[in-house]
């Protein structure tokens, strides 16, 4: 890898890297369900973001990596937000011709702007400090109540755990077939559309079969370990407590939406 | 005439992350036009990393890389570097891709611009090359092959484009005898018939002990030893080499000049050893009498 994925877990000890990872999960869902509430004000969302950044700064994760992040992502923000002004009926503030400039375009602008990042900052400090492990047994957890309706819970995990797990192989490996197709002349950034495809090829075919390779030896892995998924329980490396800590950063959490809501 | 030099090359990989990693530390050393250059050392010395600046799929964090004169740093010259350092990676067979054996071929050539007739003759040449029979592989898919032949037909993908230098990650690593016969064959016969500059990575030092010209020993990064064969043997003595596979000849005199006995380790051959104990214990036996 040249460059660390966005997002991809940092190892470290501050106080966010220690919350049990239910309370991180509660508490990017909070902060997610406050941002794509319906007609939310743009204060409650700047109120959020303030929030987030405070909280990427206990994680003592820098904020240059996290928002480098964005970088891959400013197309999209930059396409919503201008479709968002430009599509928007409303009280014209700037008319050119047909193309008419409303108040509450920019208003929504901004609005659909802020909720985009609160989502991707949310998320990606999640996974930035809790490792994917300890993700999907907090996922596991949350999800228990649910073993009563049937739901397999358990596997579910296991399949979260896994496809988190195989993110950064899978990427490793694609840029490792890159490297190898373009040492055969392979011009994936030029050429006609027809080149553009054989080359594409040259790179998902060799990914997929790696891919399914890997999972059946996994598969097989996993059963020559008598893994069976009839709701067997398994013990975990990770036992989950909840400390005083998660206690206090619940209450802040609680705080923080009890504010979001008046 | 050195064809590759590198000075003070270092490469530093996720720089500036929490998981940096230093895999190339202050490397020089020149490549000539020609010779069958050999690089040894054990897993995560920075052999891979080393040879993909070759064709400058990687350029340096520090220090520069030059290829035929010219700095990898310039971009314009490395996107041309394909065409004549043709580098196989580590384990090629996983990156088949084509529906048959001739497409997989030709995938290169058609980069090269290539067409018609030139692509048939190159394919044909090359498979002969590896040691493929073309009539019998040229429409299989080169999944539907064995490991070995696909191998073959992997080094056939990189000698059809008749590259000046050849560059090779572990060509035979993982293979059958018969099959890694075959390889290396063909890559003594296009060092040797189309004078091209061979750089070949093992950690099978048996591979290299006869075929390279030249040797260089990485150890965490670091070039410990580089030159002739004889003296990067004699070099290896003082390190810790537990990690490579050495051939049990080499190992034991290793073992005797640790011990403290006298002995030449600047040895190649099996001969060449029992020779040089032999007169050791001559000597001994005339310093009793
Ligand atoms: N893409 C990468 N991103 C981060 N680190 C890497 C990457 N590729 C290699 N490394 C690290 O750099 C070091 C040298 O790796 P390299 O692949 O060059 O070793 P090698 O000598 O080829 O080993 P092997 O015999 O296993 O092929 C290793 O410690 C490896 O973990
Ligand atoms: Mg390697």
């Amino acid at each position: 890898m040249r460059e660390m994925i966005t997002g991809q877990y940092i190892m470290g000890d501050s106080i966010i890297h220690c919350l049990d990872p239910r309370t991180k999960l509660i508490g990017c869902l909070v902060v997610i369900v406050v941002a794509v509430w319906p007609r939310q004000t743009i204060t409650i969302l700047l109120f959020n973001l303030a929030f987030i950044i405070i909280v990427i700064y206990f994680a003592e994760v820098g904020v240059g990596r996290v928002l480098r992040g964005l970088r891959s992502l400013k197309l999209i923000f930059l396409l919503t937000f201008i479709c968002q002004v430009f599509l928007t009926r409303g009280d014209p503030l700037w008319s050119w011709g047909s193309i008419v400039i409303t108040r509450q375009g920019i208003d929504l602008g901004i609005n659909t702007f802020l909720r985009l990042l609160i989502l991707f900052l949310s998320a990606s400090l999640l996974t930035m400090t809790t490792s994917t492990l300890k993700i999907s047994a907090g996922l596991e957890s949350l999800l228990s109540p649910l073993k009563y309706l049937r739901f397999p819970v358990q596997q579910f995990a296991m399949i979260i755990n896994i496809a988190l797990r195989f993110i950064p192989t899978i990427t490793e490996e694609a840029e490792h077939i890159v490297r190898a197709q373009k040492s055969r002349g392979a011009q994936f950034d030029s050429g006609s559309l027809s080149i553009r495809l054989r080359t594409v090829m040259a790179l998902l075919i060799p990914l997929l079969a790696a891919s399914l390779q890997r999972a059946t030896d996994l598969a097989w892995a996993m059963e020559s370990r008598c893994y069976t998924s009839d709701g067997q329980i398994y013990s975990r490396v990770y036992k989950l407590h909840f400390a005083q800590r998660d206690l206090i950063a619940m209450g802040v959490i609680s705080i923080v939406l009890l504010l979001a809501i008046l | 005439m050195p064809v590759i030099e590198t000075k003070e090359l270092t490469h530093i990989y996720l720089a500036g992350t929490p998981y940096e990693k230093k895999a190339l530390n202050q490397v020089s050393l020149s490549i000539n036009k020609g010779e069958l250059f050999g690089i040894i050392g054990a897993n995560g010395s920075g052999k891979s990393t080393l040879i993909q600046h070759f064709n400058g799929l990687l350029t340096p964090s520090c220090g520069t890389v030059r290829v035929y004169g010219k700095d990898t740093a310039n971009r314009s010259c490395r996107n041309e570097l394909w065409k004549k350092v043709g580098l196989m990676f580590q384990f090629p067979e996983q990156q088949l891709f084509a529906s048959t054996v001739f497409d997989e071929l030709a995938f290169g050539l058609k980069n090269m611009g290539l067409e018609g007739w030139e692509i048939e003759n190159r394919v044909e040449e090359a498979l002969l090359q590896v040691g493929l029979n073309p009539k019998e592989v040229i429409k299989v898919p080169p999944l539907g092959l064995s490991g070995g032949a696909r191998r073959q037909v992997a080094l056939a993908c990189i000698l059809a484009m008749r590259p000046t230098i050849l560059v090779l990650d572990e060509p035979t690593a993982g293979v059958d005898p018969s099959a890694s016969e075959h390889i290396l064959k063909a890559i003594k016969k296009m060092q040797r018939e189309q004078q091209a500059t061979v750089v070949m990575v093992s950690h099978y030092v048996n591979d290299l002990i006869f075929l390279a010209d030249k040797l260089a020993f990485l150890k965490e990064g670091r070039l410990l030893s580089y030159g002739d064969k004889k003296t990067v043997f004699r070099d290896m003595a003082q390190w810790d080499v537990n990690d490579l596979i050495l051939p049990e000849h080499l190992k034991l005199m290793h073992r005797l000049a640790a011990y403290g006995l006298p002995v030449n380790t600047e040895i190649l051959t099996l001969e060449e050893a029992a020779a040089e104990i032999s007169r050791v214990m001559e000597e001994w036996a005339r310093c009793e009498r």
